[in-house]
């Protein structure tokens, strides 16, 4: 699984990264509000923080929030062309690969639509993961996702959170 | 019409209407590329919601920025990390197991709707 790939090197990555880094290659860097007019959504991002997203011609699908070593937010947005039809089994498929986990599911909600939530632990690491299926175009989910450690779960769920206040639907281009 | 055990369709109108439009225009790339064609059709199902944005202009414009990261790939691991490495979907950790299943819903719908 690409996230048990990524954490190992995020470290170093987020370390090597001084104040004014470029960001990293493929990628442009997000400040303020972050629009995505392909899947219809917008954010926006916490003061004196930045995001990453995929430089063109790359496909757009979201932004990457680097909190620290191993700690991320993502605020991502993909068809549902694998067919699941619900977040929950969005959610279910995306922690499939997860061994060992004990994972609390719950009720939440984007722009005060329902989404489902859910909480794991994962190598000693806390994600959680809210999934938003929108019925348009074939079926939409947006998903937020934070994975952050112990020593920084309130701090980092707050701006989690306050991230997720922020998230607005925007119509879908025709 | 053949149907799954649940009496559904075994190969729906949107899959149906994706092969017959899209497999004529990805297979010559994939030839050209040596990349099996599944791992793009799935990338055009994933991008596109099986195939609701279908034109021949925007697959060239994807082969000349990303065709020589899949040339000659044949499995979708291998795949999706070439594409990594540019950047592709960096704001998605979920990226590969979401496109890995909709890989596998593009192999088993080409069979069930006899795509040759």
């Amino acid at each position: 699984m690409t996230r048990q790939l990524l954490l190992p090197i995020l470290p170093a990555l987020v370390l090597s990264m001084p104040a004014s880094a470029q960001a990293p290659v493929g990628t442009v860097p997000v400040h303020g509000v972050y629009t995505n007019s392909e899947y219809g959504f917008r954010v926006r991002l916490p003061n004196g923080m930045s995001g990453v997203m995929s430089a063109p011609p790359a496909p757009n699908h979201g932004v990457r929030i680097d909190l620290g070593p191993a700690r991320v937010i993502e605020i991502t947005a993909e068809f549902d062309a694998a067919l699941l039809g619900s977040a929950r089994a969005f959610i279910d498929a995306e922690l499939s690969g997860e061994h060992g986990i004990k994972t609390h599911y719950s009720h939440s909600s984007l722009d005060k639509q329902p989404a489902d939530e859910a909480s794991a632990m994962v190598d000693g690491q806390d994600e959680t993961l809210v999934v938003q299926r929108r019925d348009v175009a074939g079926g939409v989910f947006y998903r937020a996702y934070l994975i952050t450690d112990r020593a920084h779960l309130a701090q980092d769920e707050r701006i989690f959170h306050g991230l997720l206040s922020t998230f607005h639907e925007q119509p879908l281009p025709p | 019409m053949r149907t799954n055990k649940y009496g559904m369709s075994a190969c729906p109108p949107a899959q149906k209407n994706f092969f017959a439009t899209f497999v004529p225009l990805i297979r010559p790339m994939a030839k050209r590329l040596g990349t099996n064609e599944d791992l793009i059709l799935a990338l055009s199902a994933f991008e596109d919601s099986w195939g609701q944005d279908a034109h021949n202009q925007k697959l060239h414009y994807w082969e000349r920025h990303f065709g020589n990261a899949v040339r000659n790939v044949q499995d979708i691991s291998t795949f999706t990390a070439n594409l990594r490495k540019l950047g592709y979907n960096s704001a998605n950790s979920n990226y590969d197991t979401t496109l890995n299943l909709v890989y596998q819903a593009v192999v088993r719908y080409k069979k069930s709707c006899a795509v040759k």
